[in-house]
């Protein structure tokens, strides 16, 4: 059996006639349209996001990130800058050279976006009849007292990560199918729209007093050299991030106010006060191997930006803010841009030659990993491969809107994502699995402690041998590890000495947690799904069975106990909460919990699927306590269709303010009353 | 096979390609898109109902393709985007329905033994084999790392070898 058989059997499948005639039949209808460029829906968009940033809610457990108390005895290390444009050709052309990279110089162009105007912007009459108020923040609309709303789920307090919903209270700012709708959560109105044409394509969204940061995918018309298109050279991708400052102090007249749009596609950001920083990955193709230096423009391979507060014009980054991290391996890009979303300065840009992954911010530091790989060449399905050796950790100071490069440092093994990493008391934690080898019972893991320079001072290797790193999370002076092959040990690990941290205690359950939430010191919960292991004939197979919650009690930490469990659905369940923090709602002053799920039950031997946010309380006494599933589909039919995903009534998100659930799906808000749990109305959005 | 008017040149009148042109593409990329978009659904309603919508999407937008990879990584992509929704978390062996029946038991077991993986690397594993694509190319059209794509296909592999031998 080899990939002889794959591709036969590929050979195998061919599109239905029917279809096709049907397919042609269509194209001749539409001979008379004239073409309107696309406007691509919400479900459209090309923004797959290599790094993946699962940042969570990290609420009132007296956990705040301490300031070294000492005096800052780090000093930035100097990086080697790149002087001028030949030194820039070799750098790359040595890691060209010595990647294995494909010849792309005649790369593929990305989808064709017809560019538009700036985005324009709309603001509807309130739906309801009614007098119409003046929505600026002024308005003496009964405002919800100060806090009571959700906020996302961040991983680190004061460090603000972007997500698709936000609100302060009072509006709710939702991105839904390419624009952002602005929601009066008072009078459940919708009284404003942001539009995003063809050109941009809208991620996620921050909002900070009365400004909103929305962060955006653009994409360029691919530049080129030579007058025939087969001397086209592609030096790069084609993507670059924006981010828009938009004024909403009068929701009814929102402004554009700034746009900073940078090279490379968007990895990820933070917001801490009024400072955004964005990370981004500007990937250059082999140009520099294939074409000699007079045969390329030296503007093209420069990472590029556009800054509304000076001017129209886009420049190219000085390269006295290029740098080369040595060591390096990828042919690419990390650019970081970041300034003050309330004034008019203007962004500071700096550009590393490099790549990152997995981005994790303190209010003090940012952190920018990359794995390090090596595999063995001669592959097939019959080959065996060597991979993920290391990973390198970029350590940036943030000060106010500046980003300082600091140092480096490097840890074996790879990260699963921003919650294998913490910082506290300037010293850095990191988890990681290592695989060295395609058999995976040698897969280890491991928790490094390092100190301001990122120097390994402590460390525990080899925990659960055979097993990958399922969900990581720091509590100020311990950790607590998810591993997973067929069981589950939890394992309690202490750092309070951080030149020797230990493990505690270890759990061991069935099922795993692909999340971890504090709900208090002693507490945690954890999400992900529960298994079974079966034996079909052929060995073990571990099959998942539907998802878990539990609550862990971590009193004793030598001995963690699964307090309380919960089951939801049969194998098929899921939800977006298992590997995206910000999907996860969780108050303990409100003992709410709640989540977007799709559920599959099995019970009646047909398949039935139902997706809504499932809402639960939570507290110690009683544990779980299902108080019901909102669902957003209308006419309450579930389908037995194979697996069925309807997006547009798809629950995305859930928050609250006051009393009042609101969940949200790409054309429906519904609203819900918290105690009850009655329906207070529909919003169409 | 047909070569493509534009690859000379030409363009029809009034900057609108005509219909020959976009019949050209279905016909040489229908199976392609199917196929992907089977790979990604697992399930042939679906995969039907996306091979409609990619080229719904080409009668309506009416892209001029500046070759014949730009035409193949446009439909490629657009086949991706409209079966992102079609995301499976879960690795229950059940789920999968052996809907398409093969002539050989071997690839039969290649088969689906690639549609037990997750989306993305059956993705990866698709494009570098059946349509053979560079790892690098790979990471453009999915905007993937390379590193990613090298380390997702290499887990793919080990784990097509694994369920290869159980079956």
């Amino acid at each position: 059996m080899n990939k002889k058989d794959y591709i036969e059997a590929i050979d195998e499948i061919k599109v239905p006639e029917n279809l096709k005639r049907e397919v042609l039949r269509n194209m001749d209808k539409k001979k008379n349209k004239i073409a309107l460029s696309l406007s691509l829906s919400a479900a459209c968009v090309a923004a797959v996001v290599v790094g993946i940033m699962i940042p969570m809610h990290f609420r009132n457990t007296g956990n705040k990130i301490v300031k070294p108390q000492e005096q800052d005895i780090v000093i930035a290390q100097n990086l080697p800058n790149i002087k001028n444009y030949k030194e820039l050709y070799k750098t790359f052309r040595k890691l060209q050279k010595e990647s294995n990279v494909g010849s792309m110089a005649k790369g593929i162009l990305s989808t064709d976006i017809a560019m538009q105007e700036s985005a324009t912007i709309n603001a509807d009459s309130a739906i309801s009849a009614g007098a119409s108020k003046s929505e600026s923040s002024s308005s003496s609309s009964n405002s919800t007292s100060n806090n009571d709303f959700s906020k996302t789920n961040v991983q680190v307090e004061g460090v603000d990560e972007a997500d698709i919903v936000k609100t302060d209270g009072n509006y709710i700012y939702y991105v839904t199918n390419n624009k952002i709708v602005i929601v009066n959560a008072q009078s459940k109105n919708v009284i404003g729209r942001i539009n995003f044409y063809d050109d941009k394509n809208i991620n996620e969204i921050y909002i900070k007093d009365d400004k909103l940061v929305a962060i955006c995918d653009d994409y360029e018309n691919n530049d080129y050299v030579g007058t025939y298109r087969e001397d086209r050279i592609y030096y790069g991708n084609d993507r670059r991030t924006v981010a828009r400052v938009y004024n909403i102090g009068n929701k009814r007249n929102v402004k554009l106010e700034r746009e900073v749009e940078v090279d490379g596609y968007y990895l990820n950001s933070r917001m801490i006060d009024n400072n955004l920083y964005l990370v981004t990955n500007k990937e250059i193709y082999s140009v520099c191997r294939n074409y000699e230096i007079d045969e390329l423009k030296e503007e093209k391979l420069l990472p590029s930006y556009t800054d509304s507060v000076i001017g129209k014009a886009e420049k190219c980054v000085a390269y006295d803010d290029i740098y080369y991290i040595p060591g390096g391996e990828s042919s690419s890009y990390l650019n970081i841009a970041s300034f003050d979303v309330t004034k008019k300065e203007s962004a500071r840009i700096s550009s590393y030659i490099g790549a990152g992954e997995d981005v994790y911010a303190s209010e003090n530091n940012l952190y920018v990993t990359q794995t390090k790989r090596e595999y063995d060449m001669s592959i097939g399905f019959d080959g065996i491969s060597i991979f993920e050796l290391a990973t390198k950790i970029y350590k940036f100071k943030l000060e106010g809107s500046n980003v300082i490069y600091m140092c480096e440092g490097e840890v074996p093994g790879s990260v699963l994502n921003q919650f294998s990493m913490d910082e506290k008391d300037g010293f850095f934690r990191i988890a990681t699995t290592n695989s060295i080898s395609w058999n995976d019972e040698e897969d280890t893991n491991n928790l490094y402690v390092l100190d301001e320079k990122l120097n390994i001072v402590g460390k525990v290797e080899n925990l659960a041998p055979g097993e990958r790193i399922y969900s990581v999370r720091f509590m100020g002076k311990r950790a607590y590890m998810v591993t997973f092959v067929e069981t589950d040990p939890l394992f309690v690990i202490d750092l309070s000495d951080p030149t020797e941290p230990k493990v505690l205690g270890e759990l061991k359950i069935p099922g795993f947690s692909n999340y971890l939430h504090p709900y208090d010191d002693n507490h945690i919960i954890g999400i992900g799904e529960d298994t079974t292991v079966v034996d079909y004939g052929y060995g073990n197979v571990v099959k998942t069975t539907g998802m878990k919650m539990a609550l862990f009690d971590v009193t004793d930490p030598t001995n963690p106990i699964e307090m309380y469990t919960t089951k939801i659905g049969d194998s098929g369940t899921y939800s977006e909460a298992l590997d995206n923090h910000k999907a996860f709602l969780f108050s303990k002053e409100k003992n709410l919990l709640a989540f977007p799920v799709t559920i599959r039950d099995d019970s009646t031997g047909k398949y039935k699927t139902i997706q809504g946010a499932i809402v639960y309380n939570l507290d110690l006494e009683n544990g779980f306590n299902l108080k019901g599933l909102i669902s957003h589909k209308r006419d309450n039919v579930i389908d037995g269709r194979y697996y069925d995903y309807n997006y547009n009534t798809n629950v995305e998100r859930i928050i609250y303010i006051g009393d009042e659930l609101f969940t949200l799906s790409p054309e429906m808000i519904k609203v819900t009353d918290l105690k009850t749990m009655s329906e207070l109305g529909d919003i169409d959005i | 096979m047909q070569p493509f008017l534009f690859l000379y040149g030409i363009i029809s009148i009034g900057d609108k390609m005509n219909e020959k042109y976009y019949e050209q593409i279905i016909e040489q990329y229908s199976d392609m898109v199917y196929r992907l978009a089977l790979s990604r659904t697992r399930n042939k309603e679906n995969a039907e109902d996306v091979y409609q919508e990619v080229f719904y999407r080409l009668a309506r937008k009416r892209p001029v393709f500046e070759s014949e990879e730009h035409a193949k990584a446009w439909l490629i992509k657009v086949t991706i985007n409209c079966t992102k929704n079609f995301w499976n978390k879960n690795k229950d062996l059940e789920e999968l329905k052996e809907e398409i029946k093969f002539e050989t038991p071997e690839r039969s077991a290649v088969y689906y033994a690639v549609m037990e993986l997750p989306i993305k690397y059956r993705t990866i594993i698709y494009l570098f084999y059946y349509e053979k694509y560079k790892i690098s190319e790979i990471g453009k059209l999915l905007n993937m790392k390379e590193g990613t794509v090298k380390s997702r296909f290499i887990t793919s592999e080990r784990t097509i070898k694994r369920k290869i031998k159980r079956r």
